[in-house]
């Protein structure tokens, strides 16, 4: 070997070292401290990250623009300590954009960002759980077309809306909560119909909340109108139930404490946070499973608008969804991390069959359903006792 | 000597007023027929009387209309003759510790509803009642005696409720009595409570007209009590239809047809402020403080001491002590539970840690600080020149101003906080909108009622000859004002500024719609939040800090009343 040959031969030696380093470094470290803490917590593996960086990758544009905004307003349900948790890594990331959140319930929020908007005036940059009331930003064109955000390419295709106006932000599965000290496990019923005919939950031992488009709605999709109907009727006639105008949290502490036995709709991540609490309730899906997403939005016009896409593309990064996860135990709806320990209570979720409520849907089946069941919560009241 | 030279500017305030309570007056009222979804959303192709017709034809709510009048009508009984035995007791008589009515009675005011309504249950529900299952093991009951989730359990608890706000109103009114007509019936040989019954009550008679006209429309709006307690058993009441309606299950809530239910209220309201200004119109039958020899002096209740103090002192423990201990009890638990032994055994500090830990709420006490004290004295001030035109004026708009000014207790919260809202954003040139600011507006509007009542009533007591003689020694009306009505007004001044501030610390319903982010967000929206996220251990820890801050702070503004009274008279 000639020494021209033996020194392009060694050049190349140190090129390739110097190669597989530089990719040995970006896979040891390529993500925030939050997020490492967060893995640590979780008992996850880094790898479990590997090759995620790509999703972090963003048009120049919005992040010159996303300083230039430095800041960006939220509303959603989370509590704000949950969105500090769930939002340390991005705020690693994007340290220029200070984020300033907003709780509020869904009527307050959604009456109040549309009333605004009607006036020209946008209150937030992305809001979420637009649920019923999403049509309405729809027509009155509220809502920004974010099909270009990268990452929504990481949710399976039931969970984004086609034409970009919502992306589904994690899953929810909403069925039954139970207090163990009252009802065991066998007492529970296998499929929606037992819960009609089963002593244990009639009179106002079981609570139910003033919100069936959790529940009744993925059952009216799956089952269809006439037995959502009948189901509904002997609901509130025959088992009849206590109705409670607590938030379905609320409930959950009523049903530790064995004012009924059993509160309908609860959901996995909450039920589970309680009895990591302590509380002496279990949770319990009859079949099909009641199953959605909770949906996030950007408003047309947000004066934010580079701040909430960097945020909307980070939330549904895989980083993201595990952040999210951490902050409130709600199943991530990422396509890779669908995934059994990332689900509460998953033996009462994954084995059974689904029914999914796609919010497209909502618009033509929701307002049947919301007017028959307001006329059966309204009439079981009245008569003094 | 004319009245007319106390005027101060009758059409200023007739326009203020006409300002704050027009507005959401319009939207009530043409909301009412409005089936646009959006409230706001006024237009021609909109309008019609379908919200009057899917209401008032649903016989549903005629049912509703009979358990309404029960509810209130008992809610009322019972809060009005409990407020008025503790105030005639504490300002009339010479029962002894009267310190602890003072500072105990108003604790649970500023405590929520909702919170209120949990505490009760954990004491009285059938299941998980704690009185109820004492009960039970002591008398070997096989089921539980008392069932909260009842008609007869929301008049109780709502009756109960009701005393704070009564007691308040009505402390002025028997502390500004001259006790000449007393004295002359003790002279006769009349009996303590027989004087009481004849004298007393019948001077006091509209002011306490007026209280409990305030009273019923409380208990008609407020739908914690029914909804927590109503509502499990089937039982509903106008308030919690109205809020059903607005917070049903649909997209959107129907506001067209809760304030087509909200019209029931303004129709009471418009009913009954006519009667009362009918009642008042010959005020000075009821002039009960005069130029001549005011000394306020106290009945000897006797050998009647003892039973008097022992009945406030079940009061005090039944109403106030228990839910204070209920509060006290769920602070310190990991999530809610019926007390028992292991229960106890798993106490824990954490929602204090949380509380203390939990960013917002720093800055939610610093706004609600600001927003209490803003609408409290701008309630004080503009009540009582609304007053002052109303009762002292020969306006010819005053009576138009009165009736005005009691409307606003006729409009659900959340009405009012959207028609603040819609103007605030309409003039987005004046920065309201996610203020503080915004709040205290919407708040002062809705507190007009009970401001003006109390200075109604307490107006009323002053005699004419007392300001005539001021004018007669040449005193300007500023001095007159000065001199007069503040030094012999002071007790309803502050009666109904530490009211507000109490009522607008507790009251969610306007602040949800006003708020925009921690810039101006308060204690009942972090509590709201809290509540609804399911915190209940966490809020109850919120409740009690706020009865314990309450009973200090009352403590303290007694004791230093106290002390000068001691100093005057050594005997109470």
């Amino acid at each position: 070997m000639k020494m021209s040959q033996m020194l392009v031969s060694v050049a190349a030696l140190f090129l390739l070292e110097a190669i597989s380093s530089n990719n040995a470094r970006a896979a040891a470290a390529p993500f925030p401290k939050a997020t490492e803490e967060i893995l640590k917590k979780l008992k996850l593996e880094p790898s479990i990250l590997a090759n995620t960086e790509k999703e972090h990758e963003v048009p120049k544009a919005w992040l010159d623009g996303a300083r230039k905004e430095g800041k960006l307003r939220i509303y959603s349900t989370f509590d704000p300590g949950q969105v500090e948790v769930l939002a340390k890594p991005f705020k690693e990331r994007y340290p220029f954009i200070n984020i300033e959140y907003n709780r509020a319930s869904h009527e307050d929020r959604a009456v109040r960002t549309l009333i605004a908007y009607k006036n020209k005036r946008i209150l937030t940059d992305i809001i979420t759980g637009l649920g019923g009331s999403y049509f309405m930003y729809k027509e009155i064109g509220a809502l920004e077309d974010m099909r270009n955000i990268p990452n929504l390419k990481n949710n399976p295709p039931e969970t984004v809306d086609p034409e970009g106006l919502w992306v589904g932000m994690h899953m929810r599965y909403w069925c039954m909560a139970y207090n163990t000290r009252s009802l065991k496990k066998e007492d529970m019923p296998k499929r929606w119909d037992e819960l009609l005919t089963n002593p244990k939950f009639r009179n106002g031992n079981l609570a139910i909340a003033n919100r069936p488009q959790l529940w009744a709605l993925s059952l009216w999709k799956a089952n269809g109108e006439k037995w959502t109907k009948d189901f509904l009727t002997k609901l509130f006639n025959e088992v009849k139930p206590q109705l409670r105008r607590e938030g379905v949290n609320a409930i959950l502490e009523l049903l530790a404490a064995g004012e009924f036995n059993a509160s309908l709709p609860s959901a996995e991540y909450r039920s589970f946070k309680k009895q990591q609490d302590g509380a002496p309730i279990n949770y319990h899906c009859p079949e099909p499973v009641p199953t959605t997403v909770s949906e996030m939005g950007v408003l047309k016009g947000a004066p934010n608008i580079n701040a909430a896409r960097l945020f909307v593309n980070w939330f549904l990064s895989k980083e993201g969804q595990i952040a999210q996860y951490v902050a409130d135990y709600a199943p991530p709806v990422h396509k890779d991390l669908r995934r059994k320990e990332f689900v509460p209570f998953a033996d009462e979720i994954v084995p059974k069959k689904g029914a999914f409520r796609d919010p497209g849907v909502e618009v033509e089946i929701q307002p049947k359903l919301l007017a028959f069941w307001d006329e059966l919560w309204m009439h079981s009241g009245g008569k003094r006792r | 000597m004319s009245s007319s030279r106390l005027q101060l500017g009758p059409y200023g305030i007739f326009l203020i007023v006409l300002l704050l309570v027009s507005v959401p007056l319009f939207f009530l009222i043409l909301g009412s027929f409005s089936t646009a979804r959006l409230p706001g959303d006024f237009s021609l192709s909109t309008m019609g009387l379908e919200n009057y017709v899917k209401i008032y034809s649903d016989p549903g709510t005629w049912d509703i209309f009979v358990n309404t009048i029960i509810y209130v009508t008992g809610s009322v009984v019972i809060g009005i003759t409990l407020a008025v035995t503790l105030a005639w007791l504490v300002e009339r008589t010479n029962m002894p510790g009267k310190i602890w009515i003072y500072a105990g009675v108003p604790m649970t005011l500023a405590v929520p509803g909702m919170l209120q309504a949990m505490a009760w249950v954990l004491l009285l529900s059938p299941r998980i009642g704690f009185i109820n299952k004492s009960l039970q093991s002591l008398f070997g009951l096989a089921e539980a005696p008392i069932n909260i989730y009842s008609l007869g359990g929301m008049i109780f608890i709502e009756g109960l409720r009701l005393v704070p706000t009564a007691f308040l109103m009505l402390v002025p009114l028997m502390r500004g009595m001259d006790p000449a007509l007393e004295e002359a019936a003790a002279v006769c040989g009349a009996r303590p409570f027989s004087t009481a019954r004849k004298i007393t009550m019948r001077l006091l008679a509209p002011g306490l007209v007026a209280v409990m006209i305030y009273q019923a429309m409380t208990a008609l709006e407020v739908f914690e009590i029914p909804g927590i307690l109503g509502l499990p058993a089937g039982i509903y009441v106008f308030s919690t239809k109205i809020y059903a309606v607005i917070r049903s299950a649909t997209f959107l809530p129907v506001y067209g047809q809760a304030n087509a239910l909200a019209m029931v209220y303004l129709f009471i309201a418009l009913f009954t402020t006519y009667y009362y200004t009918r009642m008042i119109s010959r005020v000075e039958r009821y002039t009960i403080i005069t130029g001549k020899g005011y000394r306020p002096r106290l009945l000897d209740l006797g050998r009647w001491r003892a039973a008097a103090f022992g009945l406030v002192v079940f009061y005090l423990f039944f109403a106030i002590a228990l839910p204070f201990l209920v509060f006290l009890y769920t602070s310190f638990l990991g999530f809610l539970q019926a007390p028992s032994a292991a229960a106890f055994a798993t106490l824990t500090l954490k929602n204090y840690r949380f509380l203390a830990e939990y960013g917002e709420v720093g800055s939610a006490l610093q706004n609600t600080l600001w927003m209490v004290l803003i609408t409290a004295t701008a309630t004080v001030v503009l009540s009582f020149f609304v007053s002052l035109v109303v009762v002292r004026s020969k306006f010819w708009g005053r009576k138009l101003l009165d009736q005005l000014a009691f409307l606003p207790h006729a409009i659900p919260g959340i009405v009012m906080g959207i028609a603040f809202f819609w103007v605030f954003l309409k003039i987005d040139f004046l920065p309201i909108y996610g203020t503080i600011w915004a709040m205290a507006i919407g708040f002062t509007a809705g507190f007009l009622s009970y401001g003006t009542r109390s200075m109604n009533a307490a107006l009323l007591q002053v005699h004419k000859e007392l300001e005539e003689a001021a004018y007669v020694s040449g005193a300007r009306p500023w001095r007159t004002l000065w001199r007069i009505f503040l030094p012999l007004m002071m007790p309803s001044f502050i009666g109904v500024w530490i009211w507000v501030i109490l009522h607008a610390v507790r009251i969610a319903g306007l602040p949800l719609i006003l708020y925009e982010g921690p810039q101006n967000q308060v204690l009942s929206i972090l509590i709201w939040n809290m509540w609804d996220e399911g915190y209940v251990p966490a809020v109850a820890a919120i409740g009690t800090l706020l009865m314990l801050a309450l009973l200090l702070l009352t403590l303290a503004v007694r004791y230093i009343g106290f002390r000068r009274q001691l100093v005057q008279a050594p005997n109470l």
